[in-house]
């Protein structure tokens, strides 16, 4: 009970919800191709159970990825059940590339306005 | 330790009663759901029935009934589902409000001989329509025959209400005054057509992909 009490805890910050788009692009820029629980517990993995991507975010946002042709579906059966698996298009890994370097610019744009003595 | 089959049949019943019975959500909830279930059974020592309890409830808040203009406030849907179905019914939209301003532009921009003109050719527009609204209502008729449900199927459900018009078109006499109304009807049941088929396209290929 506590372990999901505990899975609970989420950063629920807008600066996380603008990101989740290029981080989920950036695990299967990685990964190949990644099902929607292997995504969660890989962010849960990556940063130490700091960030928690719930379910309510990230299938939308799967889906809308999906939607404008960023990411593709393979369907296969797994475990007594069906398995949908995400992975970039063509479009998609070009679309990953241009976001990593929008968000890399903002991160250094932040470190500038916030602490200017370690940005460089 | 993997769920067997009966396991995996009592997550797939309990989505259907929640229904959340759209096969391309239903497949990707159940397996989320079931890896869940086999962590804390796991790493928690549970047993299924109680593993099951607890994941079921951390997912409560998405399947609370939800309604949205977009989707038409006569229909409710689990919160994932809905969200799902925005994405694309907004986009429908916004091509609506484009249409209708492009339309606009275009019937102020237009003399009265051009309207004429345009207008003469009517009966091609009245046919192409029909023949869309007929192709639409045979795949309307194998959607309805297959019985199977996805997130696809309700929105070409709901683009067959984008021909409530035709009848309109087809049965009264088109004057130079309805121009702007005319090219508008005419112009969204080309979008509608274009957007239904393509939702009959993505429905049927995710059937394919799950057919095992």
């Amino acid at each position: 009970m506590f372990a999901l009490q505990n899975s609970r805890i989420m950063k629920n910050s807008q600066l996380y919800k603008g990101s989740l788009n290029t981080i989920i692009m950036k695990l299967l820029e990685e990964n190949g191709r990644m099902y929607g629980y292997e995504i969660t517990q890989r962010v849960k993995e990556i940063t130490k159970g700091e960030l928690n991507i719930t379910e309510g975010a990230l299938y939308p946002a799967l889906h809308k990825l999906e939607a404008e042709d960023l990411l593709d579906v393979e369907v296969e059966k797994v475990d007594n059940r069906l398995r949908k698996y995400y992975k970039l298009t063509e479009k998609g890994t070009t679309e990953t590339v241009n976001r990593l370097a929008e968000l890399e610019e903002f991160i250094k744009n932040m470190q500038t306005i916030v602490n200017p003595k370690l940005s460089y | 330790m993997k769920l067997n089959r009966y396991q995996i049949n009592f997550i797939e019943k309990k989505l259907d009663r929640l229904n959340v019975d759209y096969l391309d959500i239903k497949s990707e909830l159940t397996d989320h759901i079931a890896c869940d279930i086999e962590r804390l059974m796991k790493k928690e020592e549970l047993d299924f029935e109680k593993a099951s309890y607890l994941v079921f409830q951390n997912w409560n808040e998405e399947f609370v009934f939800s309604k949205n203009i977009f989707t038409g406030y006569m229909n409710s849907f689990p919160k994932i589902v809905l969200k799902k179905i925005l994405q694309s019914a907004k986009r429908l939209q916004l091509f609506s409000i484009i249409c209708f301003v492009v339309t606009f532009l275009i019937s102020n921009f237009l003399n009265n001989d051009t309207k004429k003109y345009l207008l003469s050719g009517m009966f091609l527009v009245k046919s192409a329509l029909l023949i869309f609204f007929l192709i639409s209502l045979i795949c309307f008729c194998i959607l309805k025959y297959r019985k199977k449900k996805t997130t696809f199927l309700i929105l070409f459900n709901q683009s067959m209400i984008g021909y409530i018009m035709l009848p309109f078109l087809l049965l009264f006499t088109i004057e130079i005054g309805l121009f702007f109304l005319i090219s508008y009807i005419s112009f969204m049941s080309l979008i509608n057509f274009i957007y239904s088929m393509r939702l009959f396209y993505l429905h049927n290929q995710f059937i394919l992909k799950t057919s095992y």
